[in-house]
């Protein structure tokens, strides 16, 4: 998440960087860190972090490591390890996270599914009950 | 075994002087090799196909960035070393390699440090840096996935492969085994209270189809080459084998 502590022109640490002015149409699939400042329609998958930027306009289903969003989106995310909510983001669509955070004045229209680690839900699951042993 | 081409301007006499010294050097490091000079008459790509049938193993490219950016083209189709003696005004591929001007640049070539790089590629030719795309209204299909357009105005917008700015971005490395969309962003506002641009856009890609809706554009490779859309464009992978020097920008 260093990434996203700063943003200067110069950050080497930001692989894809979807600016401002530019649209991206269809199914993104990045291996590295990707900001996104500017419109994305369709699906944005990445092995890494993920920035959404304030003006960025995303409609589209997310899928990170870690997301930080700020801007618009319209569409599922899933966050792999955490998802931080800024003031001004705004999201509507169903997010899936090991760890949230919602800072004042953010919108959150969906539903919210907490998962731990790789093995799913945060809930335990509900334990089978044993078989009982058959009279001989 | 070396071979020496001289790019045609070289011929000048103002560049006597330069050459001579270069030729002496070559000889004082034991890189000596056959030497031909372009002219009208002669073509670049035979005399170098011609060399490289002779059992030349390393094709030595005398002259500025518009003979080297010819002679790459020619030299990644064949198992051969490409090696730059910088004489000219445009040196921006010898200082990315990290050259030195004139005959310093013996030295380097002697030193054979060879790295393997990276071309882009667009309708069977190669190119070094980048493609650049004109302000005109263009879209291009990243891999086959997506679709890049520009919001507003159009801008002129490149697709690299190696930038000499690259220690800036912090992208277009040519060993990195893909290309770059790179699209500068404007600057906002007025006089003083202009805003700097936004940092550019890069998109990473392996291969991508450029089209326009309207008319056909030209398009520049390497600033020397026009090719006309629509055009595929893809990396080719460890293509060029090239002596560099020590400040070299990858």
């Amino acid at each position: 998440m260093a990434m996203f502590t700063r943003e200067e022109p110069g950050d080497r640490s930001a692989e894809t960087v979807i600016g401002p002015s530019v649209k991206v149409e269809g199914n993104f699939v990045g291996s590295g860190n990707v900001v996104v400042e500017g419109s994305v329609t369709g699906t944005i998958r990445t092995s890494k972090d993920l920035r959404v930027g304030e003006g960025a306009k995303i409609k589209a289903d997310i899928e990170a490591a870690n997301v930080t969003v700020a801007g618009e989106v319209h569409g599922n995310v899933k966050a792999n390890g955490r998802l931080d909510l800024g003031p001004s983001a705004k999201v509507f669509g169903n997010v899936e996270t090991m760890s949230l955070t919602v800072a004042n004045g953010a919108v959150l229209n969906g539903k919210c599914t907490m998962v731990k680690g790789e093995a799913g839900l945060a809930t335990p699951p509900v334990a089978e009950k044993p078989e009982k042993k058959r009279a001989a | 075994m070396y071979y020496y081409l001289f790019d045609s301007p070289l011929a000048d006499s103002k560049y006597s002087a330069i050459i001579n010294r270069i030729e002496f050097r070559i000889i004082e490091l034991g890189i000596n090799g056959r030497m031909d000079r372009l002219t009208i008459l002669k073509n670049m790509r035979e005399l170098i196909e011609g060399a490289i049938k002779r059992g030349a193993e390393t094709i030595v490219i005398v002259g500025d960035d518009a003979a080297v950016a010819r002679a790459v083209s020619i030299v990644a189709r064949y198992n051969v070393t490409l090696g730059v003696i910088p004489v000219g005004p445009q040196q921006q591929i010898a200082s990315a390699l990290g050259l030195p001007a004139g005959e310093a640049a013996c030295d380097v070539l002697s030193k054979r440090i060879v790295r393997t790089i990276d071309l882009g590629k667009v309708n069977d030719q190669y190119f070094l840096f980048s493609l650049d795309i004109p302000a005109q209204d263009v879209t291009v299909e990243c891999d086959g996935h997506y679709r890049v357009s520009l919001l507003g105005l159009p801008r002129p917008f490149s697709i690299c492969n190696f930038s000499p700015r690259s220690r800036r971005v912090g992208a277009c490395s040519p060993e990195d085994g893909v290309l770059e969309a790179v699209i500068e962003e404007q600057a906002v506002g007025w006089n003083l209270f202009r805003k700097p641009p936004a940092r550019p856009s890069i998109l990473p890609l392996k291969r991508a189809k450029i089209f326009s809706p309207t008319a056909s554009i030209p398009l520049m490779l390497d600033g020397q080459t026009v090719v006309k859309t629509p055009v595929t464009v893809e990396v080719a992978p460890r293509k060029l084998r090239v002596i560099v020097g020590k400040d070299r920008l990858f």
